[in-house]
Protein backbone atom coordinates (compact mmCIF):
# COMPACT_ATOMS: atom_id res chain seq x y z
CA UNK A 1 0.00 0.00 0.00
CA UNK A 2 1.49 3.74 -0.84
CA UNK A 3 -1.08 5.72 1.01
CA UNK A 4 -1.14 6.16 4.89
CA UNK A 5 -2.70 3.38 6.31
CA UNK A 6 -5.40 4.80 8.75
CA UNK A 7 -5.91 8.15 9.74
CA UNK A 8 -7.94 9.39 12.83
CA UNK A 9 -11.05 11.16 10.68
CA UNK A 10 -12.58 12.74 14.49
CA UNK A 11 -8.72 14.56 15.26
CA UNK A 12 -8.71 15.73 11.71
CA UNK A 13 -12.58 17.40 11.83
CA UNK A 14 -12.52 21.25 12.19
CA UNK A 15 -15.11 23.05 14.54
CA UNK A 16 -16.90 25.12 11.91
CA UNK A 17 -16.48 27.88 13.35
CA UNK A 18 -13.19 28.33 13.74
CA UNK A 19 -12.22 31.45 12.89
CA UNK A 20 -8.49 32.85 11.64
CA UNK A 21 -8.72 35.83 14.52
CA UNK A 22 -9.10 33.71 17.24
CA UNK A 23 -5.83 31.90 15.75
CA UNK A 24 -3.76 31.59 19.24
CA UNK A 25 -6.51 30.60 21.45
CA UNK A 26 -8.13 28.31 19.65
CA UNK A 27 -4.97 26.25 18.79
CA UNK A 28 -2.44 26.62 22.27
CA UNK A 29 -1.32 23.44 22.79
CA UNK A 30 -2.61 21.08 25.00
CA UNK A 31 0.49 20.44 27.42
CA UNK A 32 1.13 23.65 28.08
CA UNK A 33 -2.70 24.63 28.72
CA UNK A 34 -3.09 24.58 32.72
CA UNK A 35 -5.80 24.94 35.22
CA UNK A 36 -8.10 22.46 34.25
CA UNK A 37 -7.23 19.49 35.63
CA UNK A 38 -8.93 18.30 38.90
CA UNK A 39 -6.38 16.36 39.85
CA UNK A 40 -4.51 17.59 42.88
CA UNK A 41 -1.17 16.43 44.41
CA UNK A 42 0.63 16.91 47.78
CA UNK A 43 3.92 18.79 47.33
CA UNK A 44 6.73 20.05 50.05
CA UNK A 45 7.70 23.62 49.55
CA UNK A 46 11.48 24.40 51.08
CA UNK A 47 13.27 27.89 51.44
CA UNK A 48 16.34 26.75 51.77
CA UNK A 49 18.41 23.56 50.53
CA UNK A 50 19.41 22.94 54.01
CA UNK A 51 15.31 22.75 54.86
CA UNK A 52 15.19 19.96 52.68
CA UNK A 53 17.77 18.06 53.43
CA UNK A 54 17.07 18.57 57.17
CA UNK A 55 13.80 16.83 56.57
CA UNK A 56 14.68 14.66 54.19
CA UNK A 57 17.47 12.78 55.41
CA UNK A 58 19.48 10.42 53.05
CA UNK A 59 18.10 12.25 50.28
CA UNK A 60 20.87 15.07 50.19
CA UNK A 61 21.40 14.61 46.32
CA UNK A 62 17.70 14.39 45.51
CA UNK A 63 17.42 17.74 47.36
CA UNK A 64 20.76 19.45 45.34
CA UNK A 65 19.40 18.31 42.18
CA UNK A 66 16.19 19.71 42.62
CA UNK A 67 17.05 23.26 44.17
CA UNK A 68 19.70 23.24 41.24
CA UNK A 69 17.01 22.85 38.64
CA UNK A 70 14.62 25.68 40.36
CA UNK A 71 17.57 27.36 40.13
CA UNK A 72 17.93 27.15 36.33
CA UNK A 73 13.86 27.01 35.92
CA UNK A 74 13.43 29.83 37.65
CA UNK A 75 15.74 32.15 35.71
CA UNK A 76 13.82 30.64 32.12
CA UNK A 77 10.39 30.97 33.32
CA UNK A 78 10.16 34.28 36.08
CA UNK A 79 8.31 37.14 35.46
CA UNK A 80 10.40 39.91 33.56
CA UNK A 81 9.94 43.15 34.31
CA UNK A 82 10.90 46.72 32.97
CA UNK A 83 11.96 48.15 36.31
CA UNK A 84 12.89 47.12 39.70
CA UNK A 85 10.16 48.89 41.29
CA UNK A 86 7.39 47.23 39.40
CA UNK A 87 9.04 43.32 40.22
CA UNK A 88 9.00 44.76 43.75
CA UNK A 89 5.80 46.07 44.00
CA UNK A 90 4.40 42.39 43.29
CA UNK A 91 7.00 40.15 44.74
CA UNK A 92 9.03 42.13 47.24
CA UNK A 93 13.30 41.09 46.43
CA UNK A 94 13.95 40.95 42.99
CA UNK A 95 17.76 40.54 41.16
CA UNK A 96 18.82 41.42 37.79
CA UNK A 97 17.73 38.91 35.08
CA UNK A 98 20.67 37.36 33.18
CA UNK A 99 22.96 40.45 32.74
CA UNK A 100 22.50 43.67 33.43
CA UNK A 101 22.66 44.38 29.82
CA UNK A 102 19.20 43.65 29.19
CA UNK A 103 17.75 45.65 32.14
CA UNK A 104 15.20 43.56 32.90
CA UNK A 105 14.30 42.33 36.94
CA UNK A 106 12.49 39.20 38.37
CA UNK A 107 11.72 37.68 41.52
CA UNK A 108 14.52 35.98 43.76
CA UNK A 109 13.74 32.27 44.28
CA UNK A 110 11.84 32.08 47.07
CA UNK A 111 11.88 28.27 47.78
CA UNK A 112 11.36 25.54 45.60
CA UNK A 113 8.62 23.06 45.54
CA UNK A 114 9.57 19.19 45.04
CA UNK A 115 7.20 16.31 44.94
CA UNK A 116 7.83 12.53 44.02
CA UNK A 117 7.14 12.30 40.49
CA UNK A 118 4.24 9.61 39.80
CA UNK A 119 5.40 6.59 38.85
CA UNK A 120 9.20 7.12 38.86
CA UNK A 121 11.82 7.21 41.80
CA UNK A 122 12.87 10.75 40.34
CA UNK A 123 11.27 13.96 42.10
CA UNK A 124 10.11 16.95 40.17
CA UNK A 125 10.54 20.45 41.40
CA UNK A 126 9.89 24.54 40.80
CA UNK A 127 10.73 27.71 41.21
CA UNK A 128 8.44 29.11 44.04
CA UNK A 129 8.28 33.14 44.72
CA UNK A 130 7.09 34.55 47.57
CA UNK A 131 4.18 37.30 47.25
CA UNK A 132 4.34 41.11 48.02
CA UNK A 133 1.52 43.91 47.53
CA UNK A 134 -1.40 42.73 46.22
CA UNK A 135 -0.17 38.66 46.40
CA UNK A 136 1.05 39.03 49.80
CA UNK A 137 1.67 36.05 51.78
CA UNK A 138 1.53 33.36 49.18
CA UNK A 139 4.08 31.40 47.74
CA UNK A 140 3.66 31.18 43.51
CA UNK A 141 5.12 29.73 40.91
CA UNK A 142 6.12 31.62 37.89
CA UNK A 143 3.14 31.60 35.82
CA UNK A 144 1.27 32.94 39.08
CA UNK A 145 -0.27 30.12 40.40
CA UNK A 146 -0.64 30.27 43.89
CA UNK A 147 0.26 26.86 45.61
CA UNK A 148 -0.31 27.76 49.33
CA UNK A 149 0.19 30.24 51.60
CA UNK A 150 3.93 31.25 53.45
CA UNK A 151 4.79 30.40 56.49
CA UNK A 152 7.89 31.04 58.94
CA UNK A 153 8.99 27.17 59.18
CA UNK A 154 11.18 26.12 56.34
CA UNK A 155 9.12 23.50 54.80
CA UNK A 156 5.78 23.94 54.08
CA UNK A 157 3.31 20.94 52.96
CA UNK A 158 1.28 22.05 50.22
CA UNK A 159 -1.85 20.61 47.73
CA UNK A 160 -1.19 21.78 44.15
CA UNK A 161 -2.42 20.96 41.04
CA UNK A 162 -0.99 17.65 39.12
CA UNK A 163 0.00 19.66 36.47
CA UNK A 164 2.31 22.28 38.42
CA UNK A 165 5.21 20.50 37.78
CA UNK A 166 4.65 20.51 33.86
CA UNK A 167 6.89 23.28 32.29
CA UNK A 168 6.37 26.57 32.53
CA UNK A 169 6.32 29.07 29.34
CA UNK A 170 9.86 31.30 29.12
CA UNK A 171 8.73 34.48 28.96
CA UNK A 172 10.42 37.87 28.12
CA UNK A 173 9.27 41.49 27.27
CA UNK A 174 8.77 42.32 23.93
CA UNK A 175 10.31 45.56 22.57
CA UNK A 176 9.44 45.67 19.00
CA UNK A 177 7.45 43.47 16.63
CA UNK A 178 6.91 43.02 13.04
CA UNK A 179 10.69 42.92 11.75
CA UNK A 180 9.48 39.81 9.88
CA UNK A 181 6.92 39.88 7.12
CA UNK A 182 7.95 43.33 5.19
CA UNK A 183 8.80 41.15 2.04
CA UNK A 184 5.82 39.31 1.92
CA UNK A 185 3.90 42.88 2.42
CA UNK A 186 5.67 44.68 -0.12
CA UNK A 187 5.08 41.51 -3.12
CA UNK A 188 1.99 41.66 -2.08
CA UNK A 189 1.27 44.85 -3.37
CA UNK A 190 1.99 43.89 -6.39
CA UNK A 191 -1.53 43.29 -8.22
CA UNK A 192 -2.87 40.08 -10.01
CA UNK A 193 -4.74 36.81 -9.63
CA UNK A 194 -2.37 35.60 -7.35
CA UNK A 195 -3.83 33.67 -3.77
CA UNK A 196 -1.37 35.36 -2.17
CA UNK A 197 0.24 31.77 -0.83
CA UNK A 198 4.00 32.74 0.71
CA UNK A 199 4.49 29.37 0.11
CA UNK A 200 5.01 27.56 -3.27
CA UNK B 1 -1.01 7.29 -16.87
CA UNK B 2 -4.24 8.47 -18.21
CA UNK B 3 -6.53 11.48 -17.08
CA UNK B 4 -10.58 9.55 -16.22
CA UNK B 5 -13.64 12.02 -15.75
CA UNK B 6 -15.61 10.71 -12.89
CA UNK B 7 -18.55 12.04 -11.64
CA UNK B 8 -17.62 14.36 -8.42
CA UNK B 9 -19.14 13.18 -4.98
CA UNK B 10 -22.22 15.05 -4.65
CA UNK B 11 -21.41 16.52 -0.65
CA UNK B 12 -18.11 16.65 -1.47
CA UNK B 13 -18.49 20.76 -0.39
CA UNK B 14 -20.30 19.66 2.79
CA UNK B 15 -17.30 17.14 3.72
CA UNK B 16 -14.83 20.38 3.05
CA UNK B 17 -16.17 22.20 5.73
CA UNK B 18 -16.28 19.40 7.98
CA UNK B 19 -12.89 19.02 7.69
CA UNK B 20 -12.06 22.85 7.76
CA UNK B 21 -10.95 22.74 3.81
CA UNK B 22 -11.30 26.33 3.34
CA UNK B 23 -9.26 27.30 -0.21
CA UNK B 24 -10.91 24.22 -2.54
CA UNK B 25 -12.38 27.16 -4.36
CA UNK B 26 -10.07 30.88 -4.88
CA UNK B 27 -10.94 34.60 -6.52
CA UNK B 28 -14.12 32.51 -7.63
CA UNK B 29 -12.11 30.02 -9.56
CA UNK B 30 -11.98 26.09 -8.84
CA UNK B 31 -8.84 24.69 -6.95
CA UNK B 32 -9.77 21.44 -5.86
CA UNK B 33 -10.96 19.68 -9.00
CA UNK B 34 -12.34 15.87 -8.32
CA UNK B 35 -14.26 16.00 -11.82
CA UNK B 36 -11.43 13.84 -13.49
CA UNK B 37 -8.25 12.00 -11.79
CA UNK B 38 -5.29 10.57 -12.80
CA UNK B 39 -4.70 7.10 -13.21
CA UNK B 40 -0.95 5.85 -12.64
CA UNK B 41 0.16 2.16 -12.83
CA UNK B 42 2.45 1.46 -9.67
CA UNK B 43 5.87 0.47 -12.06
CA UNK B 44 5.24 4.07 -12.98
CA UNK B 45 4.74 5.25 -9.75
CA UNK B 46 7.94 3.43 -8.14
CA UNK B 47 10.33 3.63 -10.79
CA UNK B 48 9.81 6.66 -12.81
CA UNK B 49 8.84 8.89 -10.20
CA UNK B 50 9.62 7.63 -6.53
CA UNK B 51 12.85 6.33 -7.12
CA UNK B 52 14.29 9.52 -9.20
CA UNK B 53 12.66 11.78 -6.06
CA UNK B 54 14.93 10.09 -3.62
CA UNK B 55 17.76 9.90 -5.78
CA UNK B 56 17.25 13.97 -7.00
CA UNK B 57 16.83 14.82 -2.73
CA UNK B 58 20.33 13.29 -2.42
CA UNK B 59 21.81 15.34 -5.42
CA UNK B 60 20.43 18.80 -3.94
CA UNK B 61 22.33 17.44 -0.60
CA UNK B 62 24.96 17.26 -2.47
CA UNK B 63 24.32 20.91 -4.16
CA UNK B 64 24.64 22.19 -0.59
CA UNK B 65 27.78 20.32 0.64
CA UNK B 66 29.56 21.97 -2.62
CA UNK B 67 27.49 25.32 -1.79
CA UNK B 68 28.34 25.25 1.64
CA UNK B 69 32.30 25.47 1.19
CA UNK B 70 32.47 27.96 -1.51
CA UNK B 71 31.96 31.65 -1.24
CA UNK B 72 31.75 32.17 -5.05
CA UNK B 73 28.81 29.82 -4.87
CA UNK B 74 27.30 31.28 -1.92
CA UNK B 75 27.28 34.19 -4.10
CA UNK B 76 26.33 32.89 -6.79
CA UNK B 77 23.22 31.81 -4.47
CA UNK B 78 22.73 35.36 -3.45
CA UNK B 79 22.56 34.30 0.21
CA UNK B 80 23.39 37.73 2.23
CA UNK B 81 27.41 37.60 3.37
CA UNK B 82 26.48 38.07 7.03
CA UNK B 83 24.82 34.87 7.15
CA UNK B 84 27.35 32.45 5.17
CA UNK B 85 28.68 31.10 8.54
CA UNK B 86 25.18 30.42 9.95
CA UNK B 87 23.87 28.65 7.09
CA UNK B 88 27.31 26.59 6.55
CA UNK B 89 27.14 25.64 9.81
CA UNK B 90 23.32 24.55 10.36
CA UNK B 91 24.79 22.16 7.24
CA UNK B 92 27.64 20.69 9.19
CA UNK B 93 25.57 20.28 12.15
CA UNK B 94 22.90 18.46 9.81
CA UNK B 95 19.97 20.82 11.06
CA UNK B 96 17.19 18.64 10.74
CA UNK B 97 14.45 19.37 8.03
CA UNK B 98 11.08 17.90 7.45
CA UNK B 99 9.42 18.35 4.21
CA UNK B 100 10.16 18.92 0.35
CA UNK B 101 8.36 18.59 -2.68
CA UNK B 102 10.20 18.36 -6.55
CA UNK B 103 8.15 19.75 -9.39
CA UNK B 104 8.45 16.90 -12.29
CA UNK B 105 7.32 17.12 -15.77
CA UNK B 106 5.97 13.42 -16.73
CA UNK B 107 4.10 11.87 -19.15
CA UNK B 108 3.68 8.32 -18.15
CA UNK B 109 6.67 7.46 -20.80
CA UNK B 110 9.75 9.30 -20.75
CA UNK B 111 12.03 10.30 -17.52
CA UNK B 112 10.52 12.88 -15.31
CA UNK B 113 12.23 16.24 -15.63
CA UNK B 114 13.20 17.99 -12.45
CA UNK B 115 11.60 21.40 -13.58
CA UNK B 116 12.23 22.47 -9.35
CA UNK B 117 12.44 22.11 -5.90
CA UNK B 118 10.18 23.40 -3.45
CA UNK B 119 12.40 22.43 -0.21
CA UNK B 120 11.73 25.59 1.95
CA UNK B 121 7.92 26.59 1.90
CA UNK B 122 6.07 24.06 -0.10
CA UNK B 123 2.11 24.49 0.13
CA UNK B 124 -0.44 22.14 -1.20
CA UNK B 125 0.41 19.84 1.26
CA UNK B 126 -3.03 19.09 3.10
CA UNK B 127 -4.70 18.57 0.01
CA UNK B 128 -2.04 15.63 -0.95
CA UNK B 129 -1.88 14.53 2.43
CA UNK B 130 -5.08 14.79 4.04
CA UNK B 131 -7.90 15.81 1.31
CA UNK B 132 -6.91 13.39 -1.90
CA UNK B 133 -6.78 10.59 0.37
CA UNK B 134 -10.48 11.36 1.70
CA UNK B 135 -11.61 11.36 -1.86
CA UNK B 136 -10.13 7.84 -2.42
CA UNK B 137 -11.83 6.47 0.55
CA UNK B 138 -14.91 7.56 0.32
CA UNK B 139 -15.07 6.71 -4.03
CA UNK B 140 -14.21 3.05 -2.74
CA UNK B 141 -16.03 2.92 -0.08
CA UNK B 142 -19.42 3.87 -2.27
CA UNK B 143 -18.10 1.93 -5.15
CA UNK B 144 -16.80 4.62 -7.55
CA UNK B 145 -14.03 2.83 -7.95
CA UNK B 146 -12.24 -0.51 -7.54
CA UNK B 147 -10.89 -2.04 -4.26
CA UNK B 148 -8.12 -2.31 -5.92
CA UNK B 149 -7.24 1.24 -6.16
CA UNK B 150 -4.26 2.80 -4.72
CA UNK B 151 -2.57 5.88 -4.16
CA UNK B 152 0.81 7.42 -3.11
CA UNK B 153 -0.23 9.61 -0.14
CA UNK B 154 1.85 8.14 2.47
CA UNK B 155 2.62 11.86 3.70
CA UNK B 156 0.60 12.12 6.92
CA UNK B 157 1.86 8.96 8.41
CA UNK B 158 5.35 9.79 7.08
CA UNK B 159 4.97 13.69 8.65
CA UNK B 160 3.53 12.29 11.79
CA UNK B 161 6.24 9.78 12.56
CA UNK B 162 8.92 12.47 11.43
CA UNK B 163 7.68 14.71 14.11
CA UNK B 164 7.53 12.00 16.87
CA UNK B 165 11.39 11.53 16.03
CA UNK B 166 12.23 15.30 15.64
CA UNK B 167 10.41 15.51 19.42
CA UNK B 168 13.63 13.37 20.95
CA UNK B 169 15.22 16.49 20.72
CA UNK B 170 12.86 19.20 22.26
CA UNK B 171 11.11 16.66 24.66
CA UNK B 172 7.69 18.79 26.09
CA UNK B 173 9.02 21.84 24.07
CA UNK B 174 6.31 24.14 22.12
CA UNK B 175 6.21 24.16 18.76
CA UNK B 176 5.69 27.23 17.36
CA UNK B 177 4.07 27.19 13.56
CA UNK B 178 3.77 30.35 11.84
CA UNK B 179 2.60 31.83 8.11
CA UNK B 180 1.62 35.27 7.22
CA UNK B 181 -1.38 36.83 7.80
CA UNK B 182 -4.18 37.06 5.49
CA UNK B 183 -4.05 33.71 3.65
CA UNK B 184 -6.36 31.13 3.84
CA UNK B 185 -4.23 28.88 2.15
CA UNK B 186 -0.97 29.26 4.39
CA UNK B 187 -2.89 28.67 7.27
CA UNK B 188 -4.52 25.67 6.39
CA UNK B 189 -0.80 24.32 5.40
CA UNK B 190 0.29 25.27 8.95
CA UNK B 191 -2.89 23.93 10.76
CA UNK B 192 -2.51 20.41 9.17
CA UNK B 193 1.41 20.11 10.13
CA UNK B 194 -0.11 21.31 13.55
CA UNK B 195 -2.59 18.24 13.15
CA UNK B 196 0.48 16.03 12.87
CA UNK B 197 2.32 17.34 15.23
CA UNK B 198 0.07 17.08 17.92
CA UNK B 199 -0.63 13.33 16.70
CA UNK B 200 2.71 13.04 17.36
CA UNK B 201 2.56 14.78 20.65
CA UNK B 202 4.18 17.71 20.30
CA UNK B 203 2.42 20.92 21.68
CA UNK B 204 1.86 23.39 19.15
CA UNK B 205 0.60 27.27 18.67
CA UNK B 206 -0.25 28.77 15.28
CA UNK B 207 0.98 33.05 15.05
CA UNK B 208 1.80 35.15 12.10
CA UNK B 209 5.37 36.44 10.95
CA UNK B 210 4.11 39.57 11.34
CA UNK B 211 3.19 39.25 14.95
CA UNK B 212 7.14 37.74 16.15
CA UNK B 213 8.60 39.71 18.32
CA UNK B 214 11.92 40.82 19.61
CA UNK B 215 12.37 40.10 23.16
CA UNK B 216 14.77 41.21 25.84
CA UNK B 217 17.61 39.30 25.44
CA UNK B 218 17.81 39.10 21.96
CA UNK B 219 15.04 36.14 21.97
CA UNK B 220 11.95 35.88 19.22
CA UNK B 221 8.51 36.08 21.07
CA UNK B 222 5.15 35.27 20.45
CA UNK B 223 2.22 37.35 20.84
CA UNK B 224 2.13 36.20 24.87
CA UNK B 225 5.44 37.41 25.07
CA UNK B 226 6.31 33.72 25.20
CA UNK B 227 9.96 33.06 23.72
CA UNK B 228 10.29 30.79 20.87
CA UNK B 229 12.53 27.90 21.18
CA UNK B 230 11.58 25.73 17.87
CA UNK B 231 9.68 26.86 15.22
CA UNK B 232 7.68 26.08 11.50
CA UNK B 233 8.17 29.07 9.73
CA UNK B 234 6.14 28.98 6.60
CA UNK B 235 7.87 32.25 5.00
CA UNK B 236 10.63 32.28 2.58
CA UNK B 237 14.51 31.94 4.25
CA UNK B 238 15.55 34.45 1.54
CA UNK B 239 12.58 37.18 2.68
CA UNK B 240 13.80 36.21 6.37
CA UNK B 241 17.66 37.23 5.63
CA UNK B 242 16.60 40.52 4.43
CA UNK B 243 14.37 41.66 7.10
CA UNK B 244 14.51 43.75 10.13
CA UNK B 245 15.01 40.74 12.50
CA UNK B 246 17.48 39.15 10.58
CA UNK B 247 20.05 39.54 12.46
CA UNK B 248 18.01 37.35 15.47
CA UNK B 249 17.88 34.66 13.46
CA UNK B 250 21.24 33.15 14.71
CA UNK B 251 20.94 34.92 18.51
CA UNK B 252 17.71 33.72 19.44
CA UNK B 253 18.94 30.28 19.56
CA UNK B 254 15.51 29.07 18.12
CA UNK B 255 15.60 25.85 16.19
CA UNK B 256 14.21 26.19 12.89
CA UNK B 257 11.54 23.92 10.38
CA UNK B 258 12.94 23.70 8.02
CA UNK B 259 17.09 25.04 8.44
CA UNK B 260 18.42 27.69 7.43
CA UNK B 261 20.95 25.43 4.81
CA UNK B 262 17.55 25.14 3.14
CA UNK B 263 18.03 28.60 1.59
CA UNK B 264 20.44 26.51 -0.80
CA UNK B 265 18.09 23.78 -1.98
CA UNK B 266 15.04 26.01 -2.15
CA UNK B 267 16.87 28.72 -4.51
CA UNK B 268 16.78 28.34 -8.31
CA UNK B 269 20.25 28.31 -8.57
CA UNK B 270 20.52 24.77 -7.39
CA UNK B 271 18.65 24.27 -10.82
CA UNK B 272 22.46 24.73 -12.90
CA UNK B 273 24.69 23.88 -10.29
CA UNK B 274 22.32 20.41 -10.19
CA UNK B 275 23.67 20.09 -13.90
CA UNK B 276 27.22 20.96 -13.30
CA UNK B 277 27.56 18.26 -10.58
CA UNK B 278 25.57 15.45 -12.85
CA UNK B 279 25.39 16.43 -16.27
CA UNK B 280 23.10 14.40 -18.57
CA UNK B 281 21.35 12.90 -15.48
CA UNK B 282 18.32 11.54 -17.02
CA UNK B 283 16.02 13.40 -14.38
CA UNK B 284 17.75 16.69 -15.24
CA UNK B 285 17.31 19.52 -17.60
CA UNK B 286 20.01 21.18 -18.38
CA UNK B 287 20.19 24.48 -16.81
CA UNK B 288 22.60 27.46 -16.48
CA UNK B 289 23.44 30.42 -15.08
CA UNK B 290 22.90 34.06 -16.32
CA UNK B 291 26.60 34.43 -17.06
CA UNK B 292 27.26 30.92 -18.83
CA UNK B 293 23.88 31.19 -21.05
CA UNK B 294 25.63 31.46 -24.13
CA UNK B 295 26.90 28.08 -23.85
CA UNK B 296 23.47 26.78 -24.42
CA UNK B 297 23.17 25.06 -26.80
CA UNK B 298 18.74 24.50 -26.80
CA UNK B 299 16.98 26.85 -28.80
CA UNK B 300 14.16 27.19 -26.00
CA UNK B 301 14.99 28.02 -22.97
CA UNK B 302 12.73 29.21 -19.86
CA UNK B 303 14.48 32.33 -17.86
CA UNK B 304 13.54 32.12 -14.12
CA UNK B 305 13.95 34.02 -11.15
CA UNK B 306 16.66 32.88 -8.20
CA UNK B 307 13.95 33.69 -5.85
CA UNK B 308 10.22 33.40 -6.72
CA UNK B 309 6.95 31.68 -5.65
CA UNK B 310 3.94 30.41 -8.02
CA UNK B 311 5.50 30.75 -11.62
CA UNK B 312 5.66 34.00 -11.14
CA UNK B 313 8.31 36.17 -13.15
CA UNK B 314 9.27 33.07 -16.11
CA UNK B 315 9.66 33.86 -19.50
CA UNK B 316 10.15 31.28 -22.57
CA UNK B 317 12.65 32.29 -24.45
CA UNK B 318 13.03 31.05 -28.31
CA UNK B 319 16.52 31.98 -29.67
CA UNK B 320 16.81 34.54 -27.12
CA UNK B 321 13.42 36.03 -27.90
CA UNK B 322 10.83 35.94 -25.37
CA UNK B 323 7.50 34.01 -26.94
CA UNK B 324 5.52 33.61 -23.32
CA UNK B 325 6.08 35.21 -20.36
CA UNK B 326 4.57 35.84 -16.53
CA UNK B 327 4.59 38.97 -14.52
CA UNK B 328 5.69 39.20 -11.00
CA UNK B 329 7.18 40.84 -8.21
CA UNK B 330 10.27 38.93 -8.64
CA UNK B 331 13.86 38.97 -10.55
CA UNK B 332 15.79 41.33 -8.68
CA UNK B 333 18.53 39.05 -7.35
CA UNK B 334 19.48 37.26 -11.13
CA UNK B 335 18.00 34.80 -13.38
CA UNK B 336 18.72 31.36 -14.11
CA UNK B 337 17.86 29.53 -17.52
CA UNK B 338 16.81 26.15 -18.02
CA UNK B 339 16.32 23.93 -21.18
CA UNK B 340 12.64 24.26 -22.21
CA UNK B 341 10.75 20.92 -21.74
CA UNK B 342 7.41 20.84 -23.34
CA UNK B 343 4.50 19.80 -20.42
CA UNK B 344 2.50 16.95 -21.53
CA UNK B 345 -1.30 17.43 -22.28
CA UNK B 346 -4.28 15.70 -21.23
CA UNK B 347 -7.56 16.79 -22.09
CA UNK B 348 -6.11 20.43 -23.66
CA UNK B 349 -4.33 20.61 -19.84
CA UNK B 350 -1.25 21.22 -18.72
CA UNK B 351 -0.24 18.60 -16.64
CA UNK B 352 2.34 18.46 -13.34
CA UNK B 353 3.04 16.29 -11.06
CA UNK B 354 4.27 17.39 -7.45
CA UNK B 355 6.57 14.73 -6.06
CA UNK B 356 6.70 14.80 -1.65
CA UNK B 357 9.73 14.13 0.60
CA UNK B 358 9.74 13.35 4.19
CA UNK B 359 13.27 14.47 5.48
CA UNK B 360 14.74 12.19 2.30
CA UNK B 361 11.56 9.56 2.22
CA UNK B 362 9.66 9.84 -1.24
CA UNK B 363 5.99 10.00 0.56
CA UNK B 364 3.77 10.68 -2.27
CA UNK B 365 2.62 13.00 -5.22
CA UNK B 366 0.06 15.09 -6.39
CA UNK B 367 -1.15 16.69 -9.79
CA UNK B 368 -1.73 19.87 -10.90
CA UNK B 369 -3.23 20.96 -14.18
CA UNK B 370 -3.34 24.31 -16.23
CA UNK B 371 -4.73 25.85 -19.26
CA UNK B 372 -1.60 27.66 -19.20
CA UNK B 373 2.26 26.24 -20.15
CA UNK B 374 3.29 27.74 -17.02
CA UNK B 375 1.92 26.67 -13.81
CA UNK B 376 0.55 29.23 -11.60
CA UNK B 377 -1.11 30.11 -8.67
CA UNK B 378 -4.48 29.43 -10.10
CA UNK B 379 -3.37 25.91 -11.52
CA UNK B 380 -6.23 23.18 -10.54
CA UNK B 381 -5.57 20.48 -7.94
CA UNK B 382 -6.53 16.66 -8.84
CA UNK B 383 -6.76 13.64 -7.15
CA UNK B 384 -4.81 10.58 -8.31
CA UNK B 385 -5.12 6.63 -8.12
CA UNK B 386 -2.46 3.84 -8.61
CA UNK B 387 -4.39 0.78 -10.35
CA UNK B 388 -2.20 -2.22 -12.20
Amino acid sequence: MKRTKSIDLTRMRKQPRFRVTKLVAAVAGASLVTGCSSDSQDAMIYKTLQDCTKTNPGLEAECKAAYEDALEEAAKTAPKYRTQNDCEAEFGRCVVYRDSSTNLFMPLMAGYMMARAVDRREYDSTPVFSGYGHLYGGYYGADGTRYGGRSSAGSTRVSVPSDAFKPKPTVTRTISRGGFGSTAAAKSSWGSSSRSSWGG
Amino acid sequence: MLRIPVQERSDWQQTAVEYGFKFHTMYGEKYWDESAYYQFTLKQIEDHIEDPTAELHQMSLEVVDRVVRSEELMQRFRIPERYWDQVAGSWQKRDPSLYSRLDLIYDGVGPAKCLEFNSDTPTSLYESGFWSWLWLEQMVKRGSLPRAADQFTSLQEKLISRFAQLEQAHPGELLHLACCKDTEEDLGTITYLSDCAQAAGIATKLIFVEDIGHGEGDWLTDPDDQVIRWMFKLYPWEFMLREEFADLIGASDVSWLEPIWKSITSNKALLPMLWKLFPEHPNLLPAYFEDEVARAEESRLVKKPIFSREGANISILDNGKEVLTSDGPYGEEGFVYQAYHPMPQFADNYTLVGSWLVDDQPAGISVREDTQAITQDLSRFLPHIILG
